[in-house]
């Protein structure tokens, strides 16, 4: 409506007919519309934000099995395969006075079941397992002695470690109950499927650190040596010792460096031989007992 | 595969005890795995994790070379006067070849302590890891009631503490150096898997005088530049010598009658003789493998070409027939084969072709010209002068690929191989003073080194190794 006023006033003075003021006086109507249609945002419709940045990693390794630690599968047992071994300690009365840490009152308890605790212990014994001693005796009884006498809370006897601090403990007496406790003897605890990258990095990088310096140190020289490979296979002990080292095969080969094939292969075994022995974790022995190290020279 | 090797070498210079103690033989060809080899492959080789271990080409060996004790201090006529003088001596001629070879850091019985005759045999392993030796060379000396010399060499490998090689020689007082270079020739070819090349010879032409009027006189001398001697006075010029595959007689160019012509010095008698009655001027001779043939070029009315000769002398047939100039002859290590030069095409070039003058086929294609080719006693490499603007010694392989220049000079010519094949040896001319020196350089191209000579030297050629 008050646009009126100005088409009346603009039509004459610049001429314009009728019909042109009229649809000029349109067509501004029609874009302030437009304008406003598109600038407020219409009800009703929500506006979606962009979706969250995601960070990509590409490996070059991938597989089927899981390479994160598991706990539970094997973890260590709580129980020592052979429960005799802890039993000579002489003096059963000393320890009790210091400790019996889940009773509130020391003296009076202790000493009468100080008396009783021989007898019990050799009765478990038989009774446990019989059977699986195949490893019998190796680290296992250390670390699991700690264990058993913790995983069975309900005897107070057994808790006799002199410098354990004395109070109640804070853990409920269920607490153990939730901890997966395994059956093998030789179990380490947390294994995984497979070993992870990082751990195989780490043991490639040890190997090739202690393999380059005698290579080096063993020159072969002459045309073409570049292209020799001398691919060998050797076998590790569980202190990383050399065991055994195949015969090396050997590629590239050509009419000017057949003098220096011998000596390349040979420097290869030197190579691992003054190498060792190989500081590696023993957990994945079964990863690095055999290893193959192709050598070459550029 | 060694022993034969060692049994060659020892067995003309009269070895006493023989080389090699089985045990080190099976260590050093298997890498003392023998036992158990197989069974890593056979078990879990599908399965265990495989690296790549990437070491550098270089010339690392410390090898440790401490003085030969003996075992009783005599006196010899050899250098030094007394057995542990001479102990001493045969250390550093061992240590001057392995360091002038230039694959190896040696260090000399004169920054090392001295061992004692029993250490040799059982050497103290400790003591030399704290030196960061790699290696080590053991050896001693005994003179016998006749003045003939007993020198012992061992090779050891520090690091494993094992023994990899021994050698025993009985030499004549004055031929102790031989003893040293046999040595040495063990620990070269027992570390870097060539054949042993420093019980050898060189011959050579010393130059002296202005340079409008060289006086050229033919002479030779060990491989290390040891017992040098000047074979003709210099009256005449003398040119390209050659060393008869068994020492004993030198085939060189002499201008004796004013026309370049060939002779055969013999050594031993000190004479010498005209091979062929030709009607032009004769060059560029050279040996067959074998020693029963000669080859050499004579022009005849402005067209040269190659002819061989029985080394006995007698008729001489024509192996090439192009109009051009066909010259130095060079047959291949077996001896079916000759690469020579020739202009056939417009310029030098190297062509190849059976040993009777059949079938000739050029094989150098590179751009500029090639010149004097030598074929390598090892036979996979041909050995010649590149020119284009400079002169450079080149290699390539027999049909003429592979090119590579060994040097970078202004203008080195003249190429001749060590008797391994391994070192190529040439003659250098200043740009400036026009004087020339022998050098040598690796087939890798490393190593290039100069050789003393008293004078100035050109056109070298080395001798085969002495039996």
């Amino acid at each position: 409506m008050a646009m009126s006023a100005p088409t009346d006033l603009a039509g004459p003075s610049r001429g314009f007919t009728r019909e042109e003021g009229l649809a000029l006086v349109l067509a501004l109507l029609a874009h302030a519309g437009l304008i406003a249609a598109l600038t407020l945002a219409p009800p009703g419709k929500t506006i979606m934000s962009p979706p969250e940045r995601m960070t990509v990693t590409f490996a070059d390794e991938i597989a089927d099995q899981s390479t994160s630690p598991d706990p539970d599968t094997q973890a260590a047992p709580d129980v020592a395969p052979d429960l005799g071994e802890p039993l000579p300690q002489p003096a059963p009365p000393q320890p009790a006075p210091q400790v019996a840490p889940p009773q509130p009152q020391p003296k009076p308890a202790p000493l009468a079941p100080a008396r009783p605790e021989p007898v019990p212990k050799p009765q478990p014994q038989p009774q446990p397992r019989p059977a699986p001693q195949p490893r019998a005796v190796p680290t296992p009884p250390v670390k699991p002695v700690a264990k058993p006498s913790a995983a069975a809370p309900l005897d107070p006897r057994q808790r006799t470690r002199p410098n354990a601090p004395g109070g109640a403990s804070q853990l409920g007496a269920d607490f153990l109950k939730g901890i997966n406790t395994g059956t093998k003897p030789g179990a380490t605890g947390n294994p995984a499927d497979a070993l992870s990258a990082e751990a195989k990095a780490a043991i490639r990088v040890t190997i090739n650190r202690k393999v380059l310096p005698p290579w080096n140190s063993c020159p072969v020289n002459g045309l073409e040596i570049e292209k020799l490979r001398a691919s060998v296979t050797f076998q590790l002990d569980r202190g990383g010792n050399v065991v055994s080292i195949a015969t090396p095969v050997l590629s590239g080969q050509t009419p000017a460096n057949t003098a220096q094939v011998s000596r390349f292969t040979e420097c290869a075994v030197r190579a691992i031989k003054t190498a060792a022995p190989f500081s590696l974790p023993a957990e994945s022995y079964d990863f690095w007992k055999n290893y193959k190290l192709n050598f070459r020279k550029e | 595969m060694r022993s034969p090797l060692v049994a060659g070498l020892c067995a003309p210079l009269l070895c006493a005890f023989l080389a090699l103690s089985p045990a080190a033989e099976a260590a050093a060809q298997t890498g003392q795995s023998a036992p158990q080899a197989p069974q890593p492959q056979a078990t879990d080789a599908a399965t265990s994790p495989e690296e790549d271990v990437v070491g550098t080409i270089n010339n690392d060996a410390a090898i440790a070379i401490p003085s030969f004790p003996t075992n009783e201090m005599l006196p010899t006529p050899a250098d030094g006067g007394n057995t542990e003088a001479l102990g001493r001596n045969l250390a550093r001629v061992v240590y001057g070849d392995l360091k002038n070879n230039g694959l190896f850091k040696p260090v000399g019985p004169d920054a090392l302590p001295p061992v004692t005759f029993g250490e040799v045999a059982a050497p103290a392993f400790p003591n030399w890891r704290a030196r960061s030796a790699e290696m080590l060379v053991h050896g001693f000396v005994k003179a016998g009631p006749d003045g003939r010399l007993t020198v012992g060499c061992y090779l050891y490998d520090v690091a494993l503490g094992s023994e990899l090689a021994r050698q025993g020689y009985v030499v004549k007082p004055e031929d102790w150096r031989r003893a040293a270079h046999k040595c040495a020739d063990m620990v070269y070819s027992r570390l870097s898997g060539e054949s042993p090349f420093f019980d050898s010879k060189i011959a050579y032409i010393a130059e002296t005088g202005p340079k409008d009027h060289r006086r050229k006189q033919l002479a030779i001398m060990d491989s290390d530049g040891a017992n040098h001697r000047f074979i003709t006075n210099g009256q005449t010029t003398a040119l390209t010598p050659r060393y008869s595959p068994d020492y004993s007689k030198l085939v060189y160019l002499s201008y004796m009658n004013g026309t370049p012509r060939i002779y055969i010095y013999d050594i031993e008698s000190k004479q010498q003789r005209l091979v062929t009655e030709g009607k032009g001027p004769t060059f560029a001779p050279r040996w067959s493998p074998d020693g029963k043939f000669i080859l050499y070029s004579m022009a005849i009315a402005g067209n040269t070409d190659i002819y061989r000769v029985s080394a006995g002398g007698g008729e001489s047939i024509k192996l090439t027939d192009s109009p051009g100039i066909d010259v130095g002859g060079s047959y291949s290590p077996d001896g079916s084969r000759i690469v020579f030069e020739s202009d056939r095409s417009g310029s030098q070039q190297v062509y190849v072709m059976n040993a009777d003058g059949s079938n000739q086929k050029r094989v150098s294609f590179f751009g500029g010209r090639a010149a004097t080719p030598e074929w390598s006693p090892r036979g996979d490499q041909i050995a010649f002068t590149h020119i284009a603007g400079d002169l450079r010694i080149a290699v390539m392989n027999p049909a003429g690929g592979e090119m590579r220049y060994l040097t970078d000079s202004w203008q080195d010519e003249a190429p001749t191989w060590s008797p391994n094949g391994r070192i190529v040896q040439f003659f250098r001319t200043a740009k400036t003073t026009g004087r020339t020196s022998i050098w040598q350089v690796d087939l890798t191209g490393r190593n290039e080194r100069r050789l003393n000579t008293p004078v100035d030297g050109s056109d070298p050629a080395w001798g085969p190794v002495l039996p």
